[in-house]
């Protein structure tokens, strides 16, 4: 008889998103638990007998009493056994969110906080979970080790659960700290290994599963805002693994290079295609050079799909603007004030320039102003 | 081109014009106007300006009428402009006799207010609502027209002559300035600017309040962050203390610090029971050693007294040894001593008598030496005897001698004069030669002459020829008597010489000094023989002669019978040295004898001495040792001291062992490890109940933090943090682009100001440098003269000499004529002595340039100093002085005198 269970990780609930500032940000972060909400009703949909939470369920051990209280409601819908694992943001120290909760006692008797290296069986022995909980932000040893002389009875599913970062798989970026061998489902016999720490979701090694963040947290392309459905079909064969998304925004980087207006039409669109852009947000890098005409409308575009977008970031460092001859004829510009555009067009054309960046800002005012004046 | 050019002026019943003065046919050029004071050229100026802005029926007018005159006041002026002449009159009356009429050469004509509003368009002036015109209002009169002594002010552009400058090149300023659209966009800009900045460049308003927002939460950020910071510390602070907590009781340190201290204790009881052994062991050891002592000290002190009663008899017996061999060697000794001794006498007498032989001997020797030198000394004293008598006679005989050398120098002296005097009487005197006949008795003087001969006639002479009579021959001359006188008188003298010396000659004085001489030398000789014999003198040689006389004497006397005696002086000394020897010898021997022979004597006595003592000396210690036998015996002496030792011996192996106990011990390591061990449980017992206290401390004190979130409130204040900085961020860049703008629009602005200035600066430039070579003017945007620039050195219009400002004033209005004259404006440029303040030099030189312009444009040049500008190169006319009346024309016209001919250039 086969067991199905939901492999999450990396809630971080009480993150907060300072690089989306404002409204978009709070959004953000509440997000998150309505997310947690959402696997708690898909697991109760899906009937799976439990929830392994591959740590960092909080973004901090210091967040707020009221974080944990709300987190724990947000699981209400599912009622079968939550496995809850320390990971570097909520390590299990003395002093923890995890000794907080126990004081708390906020916690359902279906929720298992696995911050002790024990085995845990669930299904009437039928799986047995192994934890190996990070009882400090930075471990150097490989906490799953003892997965490998810990015994169980022939059949019975071994799923191990940790947090940090698998050996010889990851990108370099990932770092050496909390390491997992990539060799763990073999040495320690386990069926599945539901890993957390990498934000996106992966198949790191055989059998073993970075889950990602169910609810997408930045602008990174590596298929965050999914959980995982695993089942169990029979002990030593693998497992069958779903991914169902179950994130709310999305996040997307553009690239858009301007040169006229036609780029003004086609960046239009592609914003369109990104489609729901209520929960969408968007960074956009911009580069090319513009007349002040263009670089005008852009900012007219780009302000309203600011209005529709869940936010928009755009960087417009590497975009230049510069006076054409119609702009110049435009502004109907003489005297000095034709004077001062030469200057400022020549500050904007020299790369080493101090003052080239304020210059092309300068030039657009000028070119505002002007218009209005002329208006 | 347009022009204009005023040709003719009538005033009449002006201010101090009270009658028609008509100034006609000025030439299109430069016209000097010249006058004295009081002449009338200020008021002739007056009534143009008058004329030209001022209303006919103004107030003013009243102020133009003479006192008292009935006649209102009245000024014609005939000018051409752009080729029409309009002749204009005004008669200044607010009556009905007030008129203005203009009328031009097209006949047009206007009148009254009309003719003033046509005027006032086509000059570009405005009349005044009330008084009189004022230059402001007065166009380009108002500039290029000077009033006396107004010429040094700064020339400034009213509104009215600034645009009709600026009218010469408008479009070109407006394309510069940027238009009424530049300057707009200039004044939005620099307010966009000041929403940002204020006027020392600092943030203002909502910028500044954006940026202390900013640091404010940068502050609070940093606040929240430490105190994260702290209670993850703290958080890490409890993790490591529960875990050293754990270790401490998993490993039962504080069990085995108790156990320690047990066994450190048992071990400090052990070493105080040896120590208190060792102490009884020591105090054993040391009575059984002062008894051994005492014990040794009695033993030791019978064995002395036994061996110093010993020692005693042992010295006795030495000294009676001593005694006797010193005895034995004494006896020969002192024998031998008394030999010698025996000796010594007799060779003593012996010598005795040798010596008084040896004397004898040497007397003898002595008395016949005495006797040879008697005779020896006795033969040179009678050879001394006769050398001296012969010395005597010779000394005698030269003595007798009376003439010496002068006597004889003295002498030939007197007689080689007198031959001197003689010679020269012979030769002064009269010679007379004869040759008598034969029996011829003749007598010359007392002298018969005969023969053949001649006479010599010193003095009168009596010449008596025989028969024939006597003749007194007289010699001739003075010097034959004073010559005869000199030679008898030098005879004389030398006849008394002679005869004191008892001679008749000076040959016979020669020889007497010759026979002195040979007498001195003998006697000298003799002398010398004398002193050989005699060294001492007679006298001496004949003491000495006696003196041995008598030693010979009384030596014969002691010899005696002894003086006859042949001895042999050389034997009898050997002997007697012989003797000495012996006696010498022998003498020497005895000392020595003797000092051996008192040695042993001493020593003798000595040793008599020291045995004596030794015996007394061994009789006390013999009486000593009885008494304490009879005390103690030795027999038991040495039993009580073998006791003793070995009593001693025990004490000491007990002590050695409790000490090596003791050591084995090792107290001080016990003493150590106690304070070690007790100090350690007391650190431990602090230690696990301080962190038994700092965790359940930190417990609560975490709990308590861990409910505030701090990591949401960090996260939260980061998100505030960076909306604001993100707003800050665009706040920066906009107020960065906004001052670049300004500034770049600012020097922009300059730059087109500067380039408006140009076309003033250009025109102004050749004039200048033909003024002041090494100078460059400084023109504003206004087209102000703001100064000038010399080596580098700018220099404000105020600053320059009142004669530099009047210069450059003109100068300024120069380049404003040129510029209004090329552009078609009709322009006058009139100076009333506006120059009086320039030196001769820089006079020329305005000259020159005014003669230039006036090549484009009428000059009228007013002036006080006529001569000065006689050769301007213009028109002149001379204003008369005094008043003449003179009718012309049907005119009265007063106080002035046209010098200039029509046409006439000076």
């Amino acid at each position: 008889m086969s067991i199905t269970f939901l492999h999450t990780a990396d809630w971080q609930i009480g993150k907060q998103f300072a690089n989306v500032p404002g409204d978009p940000g709070a959004a953000l972060r509440l997000q998150r638990l309505d997310t947690v909400n959402a696997i708690a009703e898909l697991a109760q949909e899906r009937q799976v007998d439990a929830v392994l939470v591959a740590g960092d369920v909080f973004e901090d051990n210091a967040v707020s009493d009221e974080t944990l209280r709300r987190t724990m409601n947000a699981m209400v819908p599912f009622k079968g056994p939550w496995i809850l694992l320390p990971g570097n943001h909520d390590a299990g120290l003395t002093q923890s969110a995890w000794s907080r909760l126990r004081r708390l006692a906020v916690v359902p008797e279906n929720v298992i906080l696995a911050d002790r290296p024990d085995p845990i069986e669930l299904c009437q022995g039928r799986l047995v979970v192994l934890p190996a909980p990070l009882q400090r932000r930075h471990e150097v040893r490989d906490l799953t080790e003892w997965f490998d002389t810990f015994r169980s009875d022939i059949g019975i599913f071994r799923v191990g659960i940790a947090h940090g970062a698998v050996t010889n798989r990851l990108p370099e970026a990932a770092g050496a700290q909390n390491p997992i061998a990539d060799t763990r489902v073999e040495t320690g016999n386990l069926d599945y290994l539901a890993l957390g720490d990498w934000h996106g979701m992966l198949e790191v090694a055989k059998r073993t599963w970075y889950a990602g963040t169910p609810e997408p947290d930045r602008f990174k392309a590596n298929e965050p805002g999914n959980v995982l459905l695993v089942e169990l079909v029979e002990a030593g064969a693998a497992p069958k693994v779903e991914q169902v998304f179950v994130g709310h925004y999305r996040w997307a980087q553009l690239t858009f290079e301007i040169m006229d207006d036609q780029g003004l039409s086609v960046l239009d669109s592609q914003l369109a295609a990104l489609g729901e852009s209520g929960r969408t947000l968007v960074r956009l890098k911009l580069a090319g050079t513009v007349d002040l005409g263009t670089r005008q409308r852009l900012d007219e575009l780009l302000d309203s799909w600011r209005a529709r977008l869940h936010f928009l970031d755009d960087d417009d460092e590497a975009l230049l603007a510069q006076p054409s001859p119609e702009d110049i004829a435009t502004l109907a510009a003489t005297g000095f004030v034709r004077d001062a555009i030469e200057t400022l067009v020549g500050i904007e054309g020299d790369a080493t320039h101090l003052d080239r960046g304020d210059a092309g800002r300068a030039l657009q005012i000028l070119y505002l102003e002007q218009r209005g004046l002329q208006r | 081109m347009s022009k204009m050019r005023f040709k003719s002026i009538e005033v009449n019943q002006f201010r101090q014009f009270r009658n028609e003065v008509v100034i006609h046919k000025l030439a299109p050029g430069l016209n000097v106007l010249a006058g004295n004071n009081e002449a009338g050229k200020s008021t002739l100026l007056q009534a143009v300006r008058a004329v030209l802005f001022d209303r006919y029926t103004s107030s003013v007018g009243d102020s133009f009428r003479p006192y008292g005159a009935k006649v209102s006041p009245k000024v014609c002026l005939v000018f051409d402009l752009n080729g029409i002449e309009y002749r204009l009159t005004k008669v200044f009356s607010r009556r009905r006799d007030g008129e203005a009429t203009l009328e031009a050469s097209d006949g047009r004509r206007w009148e009254g207010p009309a003719a003033e509003d046509y005027l006032a368009e086509v000059l570009g002036f405005s009349y005044a609502g009330r008084g009189g015109s004022r230059p402001e209002l007065q166009g380009l009169a108002g500039l290029l027209w000077v009033e006396q002594s107004k010429a040094y002010e700064p020339v400034v552009l009213t509104d009215q002559s600034r645009r009709q400058v600026h009218a010469v090149f408008e479009n070109e300023m407006r394309e510069l300035l940027g238009g009424d659209q530049g300057e707009a966009l200039h004044r939005r800009i620099t307010a966009l600017r000041g929403e940002y900045f204020d006027a020392r460049g600092k943030p203002r308003g909502d910028y500044r309040r954006l940026q202390e927002r900013e640091t404010k939460l940068q502050k609070k950020l940093q606040d929240i962050r430490g105190e994260l910071g702290e209670y993850e510390d703290k958080v890490d602070r409890l993790e490591q203390q529960q875990t050293d907590l754990r270790a401490y009781r998993e490993d039962r340190v504080l069990e085995r610090a108790e156990e320690r201290v047990r066994l450190a204790k048992e071990a400090t009881k052990r070493v105080a029971d040896l120590q208190v052994r060792v102490q009884a062991g020591t105090e054993q050891l040391g009575r059984t050693n002062a008894e051994s002592v005492a014990a040794k000290q009695a033993w030791e002190n019978r064995h002395k007294l036994i061996a110093e009663l010993k020692e005693a008899h042992e010295a006795e017996r030495t000294a009676a040894r001593a005694v006797g061999e010193q005895e034995a060697e004494l006896t020969p000794l002192s024998e031998r001593l008394s030999q010698l001794q025996n000796d010594l006498v007799e060779l003593k007498s012996r010598k005795q008598n040798r010596d008084a032989e040896l004397r004898l001997a040497r007397d003898a020797v002595a008395l016949r030496n005495l006797a040879a030198e008697h005779d020896h000394l006795d033969t040179r004293l009678k050879d001394a005897r006769s050398v001296d008598a012969e010395r005597r006679r010779c000394v005698s005989e030269r003595d007798a001698i009376q003439v010496t050398e002068e006597v004889v120098f003295g002498l030939k002296k007197i007689e080689r004069a007198r031959d001197l005097t003689e010679e020269r009487l012979r030769a002064v005197a009269t010679r007379i030669e004869h040759r008598l006949e034969s029996g011829a008795v003749v007598h010359f003087g007392e002298e018969l002459i005969a023969g053949k001969g001649s006479v010599l006639l010193t003095r009168r002479t009596e010449l008596r020829v025989k028969g024939v009579g006597q003749f007194s021959v007289i010699p001739g001359g003075e010097d034959l008597d004073v010559l005869r006188r000199k030679v008898e008188e030098q005879d004389h003298r030398l006849v008394q010489g002679l005869s004191e010396l008892g001679i008749d000659s000076v040959a016979g004085a020669e020889e007497l000094l010759r026979r002195w001489g040979d007498l001195d030398g003998r006697a000298s000789q003799y002398a010398a023989t004398l002193k050989g014999l005699a060294p001492e003198g007679l006298q001496a040689a004949e003491d000495q002669l006696s003196s041995v006389s008598v030693q010979h004497d009384g030596l014969r006397r002691k010899l005696g019978d002894n003086a006859g005696r042949e001895f042999v002086l050389d034997d009898l000394e050997r002997q007697v040295q012989t003797l000495q020897s012996q006696i010498t010898a022998i003498e020497s021997d005895c000392s020595d004898e003797e000092t051996v022979v008192q040695k042993l004597r001493e020593a003798l006595a000595g040793f008599r001495a020291e045995m004596k003592s030794a015996a007394r000396l061994a009789k006390n210690r013999a009486s000593a040792l009885d008494r304490i036998r009879s005390e103690a015996p030795d027999d038991e002496l040495a039993q009580a001291l073998r006791e003793a030792e070995r009593d001693g011996d025990v004490c000491s192996r007990n002590l050695e062992a409790a000490k090596q106990a003791l050591y084995a011990e090792n107290p001080e390591a016990v003493e150590v490890e106690i304070e070690r061990s007790n100090r350690a449980l007391v650190d431990i017992r602090e230690e696990i109940e301080k962190l038994d206290r700092d965790v359940r401390d930190l417990k609560v004190e975490l709990g308590a933090l861990g409910q505030r979130g701090l990591a949401e409130e960090v996260a939260s204040d980061e998100a505030e943090h960076a909306f604001a900085s993100l707003q800050l961020g665009n706040a920066n860049r906009r107020a960065r682009a906004l001052d670049l703008l300004q500034h770049t629009l600012e020097d922009a602005l300059q730059r087109a100001k500067e380039a408006v200035a140009q076309p003033v600066t250009t025109k102004l430039v050749p004039y200048l440098r033909q003024l002041i070579p090494d100078a460059a003017p400084s023109v504003n945007e206004d087209l102000i003269l703001m100064g000038i620039e010399r080596g580098g050195a700018p220099e404000a219009f105020d600053n320059l000499s009142i004669g530099t400002r009047e210069q450059l004033a003109v100068l300024i209005r120069l380049a404003y004529a040129d510029l209004l004259s090329e552009a078609g404006v009709p322009v006058t440029l009139i100076l009333d002595d506006a120059l009086v303040n320039s030196d001769d030099e820089r006079r020329e030189r305005m000259k020159a340039i005014l003669y230039q312009a006036s090549k484009r444009y009428q000059v009228l040049l007013l002036t006080c100093h006529g001569r000065e500008y006689r050769d301007t190169g213009g028109t002149f006319i001379r204003l008369g002085e005094s008043v003449e009346w003179s009718e012309r024309g049907g005119h009265v016209v007063q106080g002035i005198r046209q010098e200039a001919m029509e046409g006439e250039t000076v």
